[in-house]
């Protein structure tokens, strides 16, 4: 290879290879230090903010590349970027915007009320509201998350009032945090599952059931993780979320009802039809719909738009991009390739922390590390399955690692969907990453062993899938029962699970 | 004064994030091809390509209007001499070995006349490999026209639309 600084000398191909490996893991060790010192608060984010570290260190990494001489165009950047869960979030915030300026996220908290009064009960009725985005898994859970939020906070208030127990809140609402940050992983309309599907060449929404079973039961780890925690360690939740005034007139109810139900029935029409149009334009057509009915000025839409997780998931794609252009991905993987050779881990041990990678270091996107490191997830899962004889390991292990990314952007720090969460309970920040993390460990698993024992299948309500789905289903109402504190055995949890486990099969 | 200088630093910072996405529109733009930014990057056009090709990597490299942008192309055979003339940085299998740079696996004396198999290669390059199936176009979940950027590269490996 020519020297391009002086023609005619040629660097040796040993020199020029050891060059780039270093530069790989010097950008790598740069950007594990740097994540390390947000997620610690060594960097405190009262000075320098999340997106402002995740941008110098894009300018940091570059510049270590310019050093090394590694040519680059400045486009390579853009090539982690994954638009799509960015303008899905933007348009679902717009909708959700709407719909809240219309009254509707106020209309779904009296009917929910009422629900809470009637054959489900107050646990039936969470069991329900904590699955809605998993039954109707968007490509970006923040869709629903902006949506639901409200309505979950009307609802726990309720609970909390009616059970004297002000930490039910933080149950439920986190509860649905951990629910939709896991559903962008089965989604049909450009989910990460897909990636894994389309990587590995395997039949188009195989991975979606074995995920939402799994989900609803990490939703369940992660609400009984999140009410030990506010037992055992109390923190001051925010009281006002207790005090919520609800006073809209006749008219503006009726409003409010019209715009919630063109938002679950649109949604669900969306859902059930996939029409071959990006799910951003047939939002944004809700959006104008909603405007138009509820008489909802743009002052009020933009109102619904949270510009942090979106610039934190720019900026994390960009810190991607710019591993990228440096090898600090593929130094990431020679380097797993080296533990899974030199220490007792092996592939299958090294294998289960690539898994959860992503879970270890939560990005704002999930998307961020599953689009960099899927080709050296399929690369261990085949060793690994050469290892083990086991035929079912690379879906198994591609599931999991799709779970795991999925739902990291729940837990994460740097502009997670947790945050929404702490912001409106004025919880410390930081503090629901541990219970989403205790729930997305012990979830994934469930996917995993789902795929490796009943295999893989698109098969329309496969018999094994739906009497396990049902009774997950039930056993999640169960244990939401005991967590609200009543008897486990009370029907109307049991009906709420069982019925979110028949609706997962059928959706 | 201290907190002043890192509040600035913080427009700053969120300034290149605003003018980063919309540069992604820009580029979009300026590659002919603007629809590409509504790309799920779901990969599902994938699963069909007998070359192996993602491509997904054309509906990224014309979102930033770089046609030298690698792709993952991992089941075309060609020979050692012929992939390291197209592009030396193309990255093959050869003989096992794996993840080599056409241009090295020349300069360590393997045969120019050796069969490699292509993993990563440039979208220009990847497009003048493709054979026109439109496979990817039916897998698409939005029928995206990923034949349109695959027939403007393959003339002259530019964007010209």
């Amino acid at each position: 290879m020519e020297n391009p600084e002086r023609p005619g000398l040629t660097i040796s191909p040993r020199i020029e290879r050891g060059r780039v490996k270093v530069l790989g893991f010097i950008s790598l060790v740069i950007f594990i230090l740097i994540l390390l010192a947000s997620l610690r608060g060594w960097i405190p984010q009262d000075l320098l903010a999340l997106q402002s570290v995740l941008v110098l260190t894009t300018l940091a990494l570059l510049g270590v590349a310019v050093l090394f001489q590694q040519s680059f165009h400045p486009a390579q950047v853009l090539a982690a970027m994954t638009l799509h869960p960015i303008t899905a979030t933007i348009a679902g915030f717009l909708l959700a915007g709407a719909v809240e300026a219309a009254g509707g996220f106020s209309a779904a908290a009296r009917i929910l009320s009422k629900l809470g009064k009637g054959v489900l009960g107050l646990s039936g009725v969470v069991v329900v509201l904590v699955n809605v985005p998993n039954i109707f898994a968007m490509p970006c859970g923040r869709v629903w998350a902006a949506a639901l939020i409200p309505v979950a906070l009307a609802y726990a208030a309720e609970i909390a009032r009616i059970r004297n127990d002000l930490s039910l809140v933080a149950v439920v609402v986190f509860g649905l945090i951990i629910n939709a940050a896991a559903s962008c992983g089965p989604s049909p309309l450009g989910g990460i599952g897909m990636m894994g599907e389309g990587m590995a060449r395997l039949p188009l929404y195989v991975f979606s059931n074995p995920q939402q079973i799994a989900i609803m039961m990490m939703t369940l780890f992660g609400m009984a993780a999140m009410a030990w925690l506010m037992r055992r360690y109390p923190v001051k939740i925010n009281a006002s979320v207790l005090h919520r005034q609800d006073n809209f007139s006749q008219q503006q109810r009726l409003v409010g009802y019209f715009a919630l139900f063109s938002y679950v029935i649109g949604l669900t029409v969306i859902f059930i039809v996939q029409p071959p149009v990006p799910i951003q334009t047939l939002l944004i057509g809700m959006t104008i719909l909603v405007m138009i009915v509820g008489k909802v000025s743009l002052k009020e839409l933009f109102r619904g738009v949270i510009l942090h997780p979106v610039t934190a998931m720019v900026a994390g794609f960009m810190v991607a991009g710019a591993l990228l252009v440096t090898g600090g991905f593929d130094a990431m993987t020679q380097a797993l390739t080296w533990l899974a050779i030199h220490t007792p881990l092996g592939f299958t041990g090294v294998g289960v922390m690539l898994i959860y990678v992503p879970t270890i270091f939560p990005m704002p996107c999930g998307r961020v590390l599953a689009a960099s490191l899927l080709p050296g997830v399929i690369m261990f899962a085949e060793v690994v399955g050469q290892e083990t004889r086991c035929p079912q390991c690379l879906p198994a292990m591609l599931i999991a690692f799709v779970l795991s990314a999925a739902a990291s952007c729940g837990p994460s720090p740097l502009g997670g969907i947790g945050g929404i969460g702490e912001g409106n309970l004025g919880l410390p920040h930081g503090i629901s990453a541990m219970p989403m993390q205790f729930g997305i460990i012990l979830g994934v698993p469930i996917a995993a062993l789902i795929v490796t024992y009943m295999g893989l299948s698109v098969e329309f309500l496969r018999i094994n899938e739906t009497v396990l789905s049902l009774f997950l289903g039930a056993v999640s109402g169960m244990a939401t029962n005991t967590l609200l504190g009543y008897p486990f055995y009370q029907p109307g949890g049991i009906m709420g699970g069982s019925f979110v486990g028949g609706l997962l099969m059928v959706m | 004064m201290k907190s002043k200088i890192f509040l600035q630093v913080n427009i700053f910072c969120y300034l290149v994030i605003a003018a980063f996405l919309a540069s992604a529109v820009v580029t979009s733009l300026s590659s002919g091809h603007p629809w590409a930014i509504t790309c799920y990057n779901c990969s599902s056009c994938s699963r069909s390509c007998a070359l192996g090709i993602n491509p997904s990597g054309f509906t990224l490299s014309a979102i930033g209007n770089n046609p030298q942008m690698y792709l993952a192309a991992a089941n075309i055979r060609l020979r050692l001499g012929e992939a390291a003339e197209r592009d030396p940085d193309m990255i093959v299998t050869i003989r096992g070995k794996e993840n080599m740079r056409a241009g090295q696996a020349l300069a360590d004396g393997i045969s120019k006349d050796a069969e490699v198999m292509t993993f990563r290669m440039k979208a220009k390059d990847a497009a003048h490999y493709c054979l026109l199936c439109a496979a990817c176009e039916k897998n698409c979940p939005v029928k995206l026209p990923i034949m349109d950027i695959i027939e403007d590269l393959r003339d002259d490996g530019k964007f010209n639309r």
